[in-house]
């Protein structure tokens, strides 16, 4: 199946099933992002933990978006995106890991706050 | 092309499509190189963020104090409802959507960014007005880098799909119209998933903070 043309029209069941992932990324989307506006503002749990959940929550729909819109998944067809992205956010994680760790350990060496 | 999409034989129409698919699927994988560099760029941008929001906040305001958690939610709402209707337009252009149909997702798209862009320009009014510049602290330098570098994106996806659009309707919409498409909704799509990041980080985090 090519990027930009298919031979089906858009009653065909192929359409119907690509539309449907839309749907349930844009929904699940949704979903996530009101969870965390509700945690963020609304004082269930500690600031702590609501914190961390918030956070995996961002990570849930991040996955989900990449899946759902750009269309990464484990097929054979989007392999080289796949192993593109998996790559960027090693790298990603040791940048902006690293990023933080290095200034966050001069702040606390400057006496400008603990680590 | 056109003419080929309304032959049924499958094995013809499966050998051209593979040898197109080539094609137009070096250039959109390009395309993904450009769009993980920027990704790395805008995760060291949130890095120095963190690092300027827990150190930095000097004698300015603290993210906690700064932020509401209103506004920012609509914005955000507007952005993913813009990332679904782009969607909606590429998806029905594969599949032999008219370019009326594919014109109007586009417009509505790119109308969606115009308000996410509106309302992120007047939280900055906003802050500004009430005195809280960049210049008043590290965390306020990072946050209107930071921001205005989504801010600066979607306003070139918005001019960029304003030329698209007037390319498609001087040229029709041919195989490249349709690769430039696909392009942009890549880069659309992206900057809602950078966005989850930056609501997270600066709004959610910020306001628990």
């Amino acid at each position: 199946m090519s990027h930009i043309n298919s031979d089906l029209g858009m009653d065909s069941a192929e359409y119907k099933h690509a539309l449907a992932r839309y749907v349930w990324g844009f929904a699940l989307s949704i979903v996530l992002t009101l969870l965390g506006v509700v945690l963020a503002g609304g004082g269930i749990f500690s600031t702590g933990l609501a914190w961390s959940i918030v956070g995996i929550l961002a990570v849930a729909q991040l996955v989900i978006q990449f899946w759902a819109f750009m269309h990464l998944d484990l097929s054979k067809e989007a392999r080289p995106d796949l192993y593109l992205v998996l790559f960027t956010f090693l790298l990603i994680i040791l940048m902006a890991a690293g990023t933080v760790w290095v200034l966050a350990d001069l702040a606390s060496r400057m006496g400008m706050g603990g680590m | 092309m056109s003419a080929t999409m309304t032959h049924e034989g499958a094995v013809h129409t499966a050998s051209h499509d593979h040898g197109h698919h080539d094609k137009t699927g070096t250039v959109i994988f390009g395309f993904w190189i450009f769009l993980m560099s920027d990704l790395i760029a805008f995760s060291l941008m949130i890095a120095n963020y963190a690092d300027a929001e827990w150190h930095g906040i000097a004698n300015g305001p603290s993210p906690h104090e700064l932020f509401s958690l209103g506004l920012p939610t609509i914005e955000t709402m507007a952005l993913l409802i813009s990332t679904f209707t782009f969607g909606l337009c590429t998806l029905g252009m594969k599949y032999g959507a008219s370019m009326k149909r594919t014109v109007f997702w586009l417009v509505v798209t790119l109308a969606l960014g115009a308000i996410f862009l509106g309302i992120e320009l007047y939280e900055f009014h906003e802050f500004w007005t009430e005195g809280n510049t960049p210049q008043v602290s590290g965390f306020l330098t990072a946050y209107y880098s930071l921001v205005g570098l989504h801010g600066l994106h979607v306003t070139s996806g918005i001019i960029w799909g304003i030329l698209l659009m007037v390319q498609m309707k001087t040229f029709g919409m041919n195989d490249l119209m349709k690769s430039r498409l696909v392009r942009l909704g890549l880069f659309w799509h992206m900057l809602d998933i950078v966005w989850i990041a930056l609501f997270t980080k600066v709004y959610l985090m910020g306001v628990l903070s």
